[in-house]
């Protein structure tokens, strides 16, 4: 494929353009697949930081609201009277004030759950009238209790997700907030408050926020611990994992982990506490999986489109360039039509017509040339004939006989007389076809000479009745008469040639037999071949004989010959009866 | 270029544009369809938490993994008709995958079949059928017979490998009930100062299983053990231990519900195998979703229990497992 060859000029064409169309679709695909799928990841990350800033100053505010209720606790009066001194007169009172403020702090704000007051000793002072305390629980193991062990001021403290269990049969979930309650005048701890905010209010908002599509939210805090996880139990259990390490350390506000997870972080306003988003980018992976398909499929729609764009352009450019090479490989071959088809562009049409032109231009000079040779031919002849004027021959022979009769010379009178016989059939003018008669007298009248010439040539000269008055071509039978005496008999010095015209099956057949020489078959075979004109001959020749004949009557029509070496030659010319020629 | 290397250059592209377009729809349909699952529990007893956890973990998993799930479940947990054509009524859905948990291992063995024979994918959760590891394409749950081992081996220790014992057991046409005893009954075998007085099916009723229970400390005065083998047993032997603080019995059981946990914080319970039940659920979904995206690599998943005791009951992340957020 590789070896170097001329190609087809629309092969090349149909390569180039489809590579070349081929090329800008792939690089536009990949240019448009790479930006759509940024620009989505973008977007993806985007609306995911504005969903989970929205759920992240939810909480917040829930968790600001927690503390204010706190702080309220912690304000009250009645609650540091009675704790203060239990056993004082007001306590009953004041215990009754501070418990129908508590009772009522749920109404208030419904994600608190309960409110618990511990004396300094830890015995429950307040709790919600609808829950009952576990007797004998050790509430020192709790983790809100242990979170406020080394603390000896009244900081509220936000303590992560709990079970409370200090409870009988209900043991909610919780994250709590936690203080110390101090003596406003010593400063020593004289009890502490449990505000319990519901871990199932924290579920509802977060377990529907799904960024996404499919995704989740989870909190950590500071120390990687969770505060939240839809699937707690599956963390906890280790069955799922999340990458808490990098969701706290990250320093963007998104990150990709390996196994196509996208983590975005937002830090809870007024906590500790981070909320993290998780995206699977497998949905987006889809999406431009479905995207990267997407351009493939228009890539070959567009691919299938410039393969045959470009193969029926080259077409178009190649179709007239074909013709061109089909009329100039026609014109090589030695045809001639200058109207061959030449439509197409006006490039290759330009290119037509020169071609076209010098064709027609080329034939007129082959036309020209021919008729110049046979001007100088038909010039020559009328030079020829000019030389012998055959008025003046005539008469000068007349003249001849009658001094011949006067002078009593009788042989140059016959011989004047054949003379002006012999060269009136040859000079005379006009149609080319003659009867056998006059053929028949002008042969007479050769060999009457030619008896003068040589005195033992004996000849007859015998014809049917009814073939004398047939036409045919002037000058067959004479030049077969002449090759007879100088071929055949002038060498021997006697002879003789008899003459015989006749019908056979509807033709005129003539035979012009001698009983010279004869000829050799290798001679035979040589009969027709050019050789130099013999001399003192008329030279026509057994040649144009046949040449005339065959012209007339069609090839393989020239005489027929016999010959026998030292027994004599036979020549037979068939002129056909009924034959074109026949009747002038 | 020849007309015959033209159309075959048409016909190539043509071929592969019809690949790019039906892979293309392919993935279309894929992604814009959920896969539906049915998950047939045991029973839809609303103090059962155990089944509750399940749905919880299974709900889960479905959002997820993008499942369109349906929870089914007969009214209590023997009531075997009513599971079975639950079963056809779920085949009749024709979801991609059905979770069972089937009441009886050897009733569901020729519906375990149907089920796979109509080209849903099954995964068997909690309880298996007889030759459960052929019959379904996953089993989810725990490896029964160890932890009741281990439960064994726990009380054994704590009676110092002597005295009179009892199984409060739920019907042992399940085969989460069938391995249990089986492996206890092993495990005590293994102990000659143990002896085993009796072996109580009492049914999936708390009341029956108290009453049973309550017979037993009369009819055995020396009973110094008992072990129950799944939730509602495990209700009823501890209502009928507070009855009689007097006696002190060791009791082990599978399964709790924060009830029963006081019993433990009482000292009435000894040691409980508490499955993670959320984590079942969660799991038969996840194996059914990969069982019908051909990613299901194994035939087993262990969803895994831990064993709670007085002492460690406090711990941070085994109070979220023995009071589960529900």
């Amino acid at each position: 494929m590789f070896v170097r060859r001329s190609r087809r000029f629309s092969t090349l064409m149909i390569a180039l353009f489809s590579v070349f169309i081929l090329s800008i679709v792939l690089v536009m695909s990949l240019f448009g697949y790479e930006f759509s799928y940024r620009r989505l990841t973008e977007r993806t990350v985007e609306d995911n930081t504005a969903i989970l800033a929205e759920a992240a100053d939810n909480l917040g505010r829930y968790i600001v609201n927690i503390k204010a209720v706190s702080a309220l606790i912690d304000r009250d009066r009645d609650i540091r009277s009675y704790l203060e001194n239990p056993d004082g007169e007001n306590a009953g009172v004041q215990r009754a004030r501070f418990s129908a403020f508590l009772n009522y702090l749920p109404q208030i704000e419904p994600a608190i759950v309960s409110v618990f007051i511990f004396d300094s000793s830890g015995h429950v002072v307040y709790a919600p009238s609808t829950l009952q305390l576990k007797p004998g629980y050790d509430i020192t193991g709790d983790a809100w209790y242990e979170a406020l062990a080394g603390d000896r001021t009244s900081q509220p403290h936000l303590i992560g997700t709990t079970v409370r269990t200090m409870t009988r049969n209900e043991n909610p979930w919780v994250i709590s907030v936690a203080r110390n309650i101090l003596n406003s005048r010593t400063g020593e701890i004289i009890g502490r408050q449990l505000v319990e905010l519901d871990y199932g209010v924290i579920d509802q908002i977060l377990s529907d926020i799904s960024p996404g599509g499919n995704g989740y939210v989870f909190i950590l805090d500071e120390d990687e611990r969770m505060i939240y996880h839809p699937q707690l139990q599956l963390i906890n259990f280790g069955i799922k994992h999340e990458n808490t390490r990098a969701a706290l350390e990250a320093e963007d506000a998104a990150f990709l982990e390996q196994d196509g997870k996208l983590y975005n972080m937002v830090p809870i306003p007024d906590t500790t506490y981070t909320l993290v988003g998780v995206t699977y980018l497998a949905a987006l992976e889809s999406l431009s999986r479905q995207m990267i398909l997407l351009y493939l499929l228009l890539a070959l729609v567009m691919g299938l489109l410039a393969f045959i764009g470009s193969v029926e352009l080259a077409r178009y450019i190649s179709r007239p360039l074909a013709r061109l090479e089909s009329a100039a490989n026609a014109f090589a071959a030695g045809g001639l039509d200058p109207a061959f088809d030449g439509r197409g562009t006006v490039e290759t049409e330009n290119v037509a017509a020169a071609l076209s032109a010098m064709i027609e231009r080329i034939t007129e000079l082959m036309q020209q040339a021919v008729r110049d040779q046979e001007q100088i031919r038909v010039s020559e002849i009328r030079a020829l004939q000019a030389q012998i004027n055959p008025h003046f021959l005539y008469n000068t022979l007349d003249s001849i006989v009658w001094m011949a009769e006067a002078d009593g010379s009788e042989n140059i009178k016959r011989m004047a007389v054949a003379l002006a016989a012999y060269f009136r059939t040859v000079l005379s003018s006009g149609s080319d076809l003659i009867t056998l008669r006059e053929e028949l007298e002008h042969a007479e009248s050769y060999m009457t000479i030619q008896k003068m010439r040589y005195e033992n040539l004996d000849y007859t000269i015998e014809a049917d009745e009814e073939v004398l008055g047939m036409y045919l071509p002037k000058l067959l039978v004479q030049p077969l008469v002449e090759n007879a005496i100088y071929h055949g008999i002038r060498s021997r010095g006697s002879g003789r040639i008899d003459v015989r015209a006749g019908l056979e099956g509807g033709d005129l057949v003539i035979t012009v037999a001698d009983n010279g020489r004869g000829m050799r078959p290798q001679e035979l075979r040589d009969v027709y071949k050019e050789r130099p004109p013999v001399p003192g001959s008329g030279g026509i020749g057994l040649r144009n004989v046949r040449e005339r004949m065959e012209l007339y009557y069609g090839p393989g029509r020239g005489p027929e010959i016999e010959s026998v070496f030292r027994v004599g030659t036979t020549v037979r010319l068939r002129i056909p009866g009924n034959g074109d020629a026949a009747a002038p | 270029m020849s007309r015959k290397v033209y159309y075959a250059i048409i016909a190539a592209f043509c071929a592969a544009i019809a690949v790019a377009f039906v892979l293309y729809t392919d993935l279309l349909s894929s992604t814009a369809r959920d896969l539906r699952g049915i998950i047939l529990i045991k029973t839809e007893n609303p103090e059962y938490d155990f089944w509750r956890l399940v749905s919880q973990g299974a709900e889960a998993g479905a959002r997820e993994f993008g499942v369109n799930l349906e929870i089914a479940a007969p009214a209590d947990e023997d009531s075997l008709e009513a599971q079975l054509a639950l079963l056809d009524w779920a085949v009749e859905q024709t979801p991609d995958f059905i979770v069972l948990a089937p009441q009886d291992r050897v009733q569901f063995r020729e519906a375990a079949s149907r089920v796979r024979k109509a080209g849903i994918r099954l995964i068997l959760m909690d309880s298996t059928v007889e030759a459960g590891e052929q019959a379904a394409d996953c089993f989810v749950g725990i490896h029964n017979a160890e932890a009741a081992a281990l439960l064994s081996s726990e009380m054994t220790k704590a009676l110092g490998g002597r005295g009179q014992v009892a199984i409060l057991a739920h019907p042992t046409a399940s085969s989460t009930a069938h391995e249990r005893l089986e492996a206890i009954s092993a495990a005590l075998a293994g102990w000659p100062g143990i002896e085993l007085v009796e072996v109580v099916i009492s049914g999936d009723n708390p009341e029956r299983s108290r009453e049973e229970t309550l017979r037993l400390l009369e009819q055995y005065p020396d009973l110094a053990g008992i072990i129950a083998t799944n939730q509602m047993c495990t209700q009823g032997v501890a209502e009928a231990l507070q009855r009689h603080p007097e006696r002190d019995i060791a009791f082990y059981a599978f399964d709790t519900a924060p009830s029963q946990n006081a019993a433990l914080e009482a000292g009435i319970a000894d040691g409980f195998i508490v499955q993670l039940a959320f984590n079942m659920g969660y799991l038969s979904v996840q194996a059914g979703w990969q069982s019908c995206t051909d990613q299901l690599a194994v035939g087993r998943i262990d969803s895994g229990y831990v064993y709670a005791t007085r002492e460690n009951m406090r711990e941070d992340d085994m109070e979220k497992l023995i009071y589960p957020f529900v």
